[in-house]
């Protein structure tokens, strides 16, 4: 399966540094789009790139790094981001790693702890994007079931047997059988033991 | 090799003389002869000291005699040996007064006194031209001799009317030829009456034989001849009694010592009084008294002594001496014969001449008391006011400045010389005389108060301040033709101001450094950015090497980038070590508005972690300002930092610090920092410039007493207000720069 050229988006108001790093990062072979301030990027749309992540200083005029990863979250993007600073503290890195970053370094920095950064930085974007496509479909099948499959489906992944169900639903055995087959069918499963993956990703495991 | 080239100071000599066994610590005095202690004239002046001194101290006094023989002989080694000599010699016997005879001694002495006993008072006996110099050494005083020149040749050519011919008699040596050759340029106003020659140049033996023939209508001038040109020394008045011997006409001298050796007289200086009056000076200095209190003796006028012996001999009328000249050797005369008659008609007539003298003086003293009674008022006021001050009075018509023995002294001017206007204006600091003769100016104008401060360059060299006050008079409605005042020494209160100068300024430097902590996150932002670019830079370039990718136009743009950044980090630096360097204070014409500039680009870091805008309001083509560009930046960063944190509470939107640059007046243009956060108490707003007045936590409360400071110390002003819609205002003034000349 060929890729597409990996895209890293760059945010820093330093001109100087800006173009450093886009020298860099295309001396590895890198796509680079540079932006000064973040409300730039937040302005170019370009949060759902898939292949591709985010260079971000986290000092910056008007909206901060943190801002910009705060409104990211909000907005959904999965684009993974490597946080420059010039100065950091460590309190300020910290959250920003709970808060999903991939890396947090301390200009100036080496050229391969950048790169490595953003090697991980792009596989975690590509991983994420693929895990959400996978939920997605999950969803989207999920989504075909009738109410009555949903209930049927929860409570056949918990590991009770049909007959459990039919007395908890207060129906009968050969009718769960029929609302089992027709889930199996639907989210396009062969067995049990797929199906609960599936539930999985869907929380439908979590609470009882 | 000459003999005395080798051992110059060998005919140095020690004496232990006087030394009382007693219990009391004796005092130890150590005379520096000139030439050795028995040369005439100067044999006078230290034994006299030392009878003296021995005579009056309570204590006993060890004395001991050194001779630098400089004087004799020009080609000597150098200082050195003679300094070793004596520091070794005295390192254990500690010395309470080092007392020099003449000129050569009193050099060395001041040459060396930094390190030849300097807490050792000296005492110069010496010529009073030397006064500057030895008030530039420390801890010394000076007891003058003053010798007249002039006078030397008026008095032959009163005595003996119609002389043509002087010949002046001075030795071979150094010293003797100095002087020989201040008389040549002193006598150059009496050539048109009288040739002299002088005989430096010729052996005793010579001399007399020159004066044995003379021409008729000659007269000859005995100085001293200490050594003559084949280099033969004569002690005491040997070599005067030689030229008395052969000398075919008169025989005049200088020095009183010399009178009875052959002399006819005149104006003779009385070494013996000069040096008892050194013996009370140098008691005064052996019990303690600073150097400083002593007041250096006033010239006495001179005795006119005369030998009778050789009036008689050179038919000399007593009529053609001066009144009241005093005439010695006189053989017993009538008066001895006829005492009793002549006392009788004596009193007699001294009982008429009283009274008609007494009925006189009183209507004279009436007549002369009122005109007096005004100036002496002006003058002793002045006086009163403050003791311890020179008294001068300027009569601007005969422009010449009457002034005291002590006000003279200040400026380094002889007891004698007169001192017109231009005289005493042009030893005043060339930068400070503008201003004293305007200060001048208005007060003759105006008949007002004149007062001003200078400083003042000595002849001798040195410097020194002195405040000067008076007032200036006189009759109808012309300008003024008096000015009269008094001046004083401010020398120290100077020297205090400039202590207190130095202690602002390190105080300054200390809280300049203490906003650097503040600013040290600011700063590492500021030097990591350029060095980011740097670094990454480089390392991509050499990625293109390695994957031998090389553009060259890619390569000059790394490269022009990263020269670019490597002067960032340099500026940084550089400014960084420009606040923190302790550096005196350097004033120039500066652009204030480019100095907001250079503080708001220098604290961009700041403005960015603080997330709040600066916007300035710069009016453009205002005149630059007079002012040092690190204080002025200090006071923007203070003023900064202030709105800054002022803001900490507000959110993102409304964190908006205004640096405005306007014209407050002619003369002044204002800054004003303007924050929109919590504003000032308003009964703070005044004592936030105090020294520890703080509003925050972990503040030490001197910034804005430090700003206002350097504010205050660039001619401005500073003040703080709270704005109608909020938040503080801090408001400063700083004058123009002159064009012309500066304050």
């Amino acid at each position: 399966m060929t890729q597409p050229v990996p895209t890293v988006f760059v945010v820093d108001d330093d001109a100087s540094v800006r173009r450093s790093l886009a020298r860099l990062l295309k001396s590895a072979g890198y796509q680079v789009e540079m932006f000064p301030s973040a409300l730039e990027f937040l302005a170019s749309d370009r949060h759902h790139h898939s292949a591709a992540c985010l260079v971000l200083d986290l000092r910056l005029p008007g909206l901060t790094g943190m801002d910009l990863q705060a409104r990211l979250a909000e907005l959904r993007s999965l684009l993974a981001i490597v946080f420059i600073t010039g100065h950091g503290d460590i309190p300020t890195s910290v959250r920003a790693m709970k808060d999903g970053a991939v890396d947090f370094l301390p200009k100036p920095f080496d050229d391969t702890q950048l790169l490595d950064a953003v090697a991980r930085a792009i596989e975690r974007t590509r991983l994420d994007q693929k895990a959400l496509a996978e939920l997605t479909a999950i969803q989207l099948r999920f989504a075909t079931l009738t109410a009555r499959e949903r209930e049927v489906m929860a409570q056949i992944v918990t590991g009770k047997l049909n007959k459990q169900v039919a007395d908890d639903l207060g129906t009968v055995e050969k009718t769960i059988k029929v609302h089992r087959a027709r889930v199996f069918e639907k989210m396009q499963v062969q067995s049990l033991a797929e199906l609960v993956p599936l539930a999985a990703k869907l929380g439908l495991l979590e609470s009882k | 090799m000459n003999i005395w080239h080798r051992c110059w100071w060998l005919v140095f000599f020690l004496a232990l003389v006087g030394v009382a066994a007693v219990h009391a610590a004796p005092k130890r005095v150590l005379i520096i002869h000139s030439f050795g202690r028995d040369f005439a004239p100067f044999d006078t002046m230290s034994s006299t000291f030392r009878t003296e001194l021995a005579r009056q101290s309570p204590e006993p006094v060890e004395f001991y005699e050194a001779s630098i023989e400089r004087a004799r002989f020009a080609a000597v080694g150098n200082d050195d040996q003679l300094l070793d000599y004596l520091r070794t010699l005295f390192a254990e016997r500690p010395l309470d007064l080092i007392f020099t005879v003449a000129e050569p001694a009193t050099y060395f002495c001041v040459r060396h006194r930094a390190e030849f006993f300097p807490h050792t008072p000296l005492l110069a006996h010496v010529d009073y031209r030397q006064i500057p110099l030895v008030r530039t050494a420390t801890n010394a005083t000076i007891n003058p001799v003053y010798i007249e020149i002039p006078v030397l040749a008026e008095n032959i050519l009163q005595v003996l009317p119609g002389t043509t011919n002087i010949v002046m008699v001075l030795g071979a040596s150094p010293f003797e030829r100095a002087w020989t050759d201040l008389c040549r340029s002193e006598f150059a106003a009496f050539t048109n009456q009288a040739a002299f020659t002088y005989v430096n140049d010729l052996p005793l033996e010579k001399i007399c034989a020159h004066v044995a023939t003379l021409p008729p209508h000659s007269a000859v001038l005995y100085a001293m001849l200490a050594m003559d040109a084949a280099g033969v020394p004569y002690e005491q008045e040997k070599a005067l009694a030689s030229v008395r011997a052969a000398a075919n006409a008169p025989v005049f001298g200088v020095f009183e010592s010399q009178l009875g050796h052959g002399i006819v007289g005149g104006p003779l200086l009385p070494l013996e009084d000069s040096a008892r009056q050194a013996a009370r000076t140098g008691l005064r200095l052996l019990q303690g008294e600073s150097t400083a209190a002593i007041s250096i003796p006033l010239p006495e006028p001179p005795a006119f002594v005369y030998d009778w012996r050789e009036l008689d001999l050179w038919n000399i009328p007593a009529a053609r001496l001066p009144t009241g000249s005093i005439v010695r050797y006189r053989p017993p005369s009538q008066w001895q014969e006829h005492k009793g008659l002549i006392l009788t008609t004596a009193v007699i007539l001294l009982a008429q001449t009283l009274t008609i003298a007494a009925l006189l003086a009183a209507r004279v003293r009436r007549q002369r008391s009122e005109a007096a009674l005004r100036e002496s008022e002006e003058r002793m006021n002045l006086a009163a006011e403050a003791a311890n001050l020179g008294l001068w009075v300027w009569d601007v018509r005969q422009d010449d400045i009457w002034a005291t023995e002590k006000c003279r002294a200040l400026f380094g001017f002889t007891p004698d010389e007169p001192v017109p206007f231009a005289a005493f204006a042009v030893r005043v600091h060339p930068d400070d005389r503008m201003g004293m003769e305007q200060a001048v100016q208005h007060a003759l104008e105006k008949k007002a108060a004149y007062e001003s401060e200078y400083r003042v360059n000595l002849p001798a060299g040195g410097m020194r301040w002195i405040g000067a006050r008076g007032v200036a008079t006189g009759t109808g409605t012309g300008p003024a033709t008096r000015l009269l005042g008094v001046c004083v020494d401010v020398t120290a209160r100077k020297q205090a101001d400039a202590e207190i100068q130095r202690q602002r300024a390190e105080l300054t430097h200390v809280s300049r450094v203490s906003i650097m902590g503040e600013l040290s996150a600011s700063m590492a932002h500021e030097l990591n950015q350029p060095l980011t670019a740097i670094l990454t830079n480089a390392q991509a370039a050499q990625r293109f090497m390695a994957s031998g990718s090389v553009d060259m136009d890619e390569f000059r743009e790394i490269l022009k980038d990263i020269a670019y950044d490597t002067t960032r980090a340099r500026d940084v630096i550089r400014h960084l070590r420009a606040l923190v360097k302790r550096s005196e204070p350097d004033f120039t014409q500066l652009d204030v508005g480019d100095t907001i500039r250079e503080v708001v680009g220098f604290l961009h870091g700041d403005i960015v972690a603080r997330n709040v805008r600066v916007s300035l309001e710069l009016v453009a083509d205002l005149p630059p300002v007079h002012g040092d560009r690190i204080q002025l930046q200090q006071v923007l960063i203070n003023l900064l930092l202030n709105a800054f944190d002022a803001l900490n509470g507000n959110p993102v939107a409304e964190r908006l610090v205004v640096v405005a640059l306007t014209r407050e007046s002619s003369q002044l243009v204002r800054v004003t920092v303007r924050d929109c956060g919590a504003g000032v108490s308003p009964d703070q707003l005044n004592a936030i410039f105090d020294p520890f007045f703080t509003t925050k936590r972990d503040g030490m409360g001197m910034g804005l007493s430090v700003t206002r400071s350097i504010v205050e110390s660039h001619g401005g002003r500073i003040w703080a207000e709270n704005n109608s819609a909020g938040g503080a205002a801090f408001h400063f003034t700083l004058p123009v720069a002159k064009t012309i000349a500066r304050t």
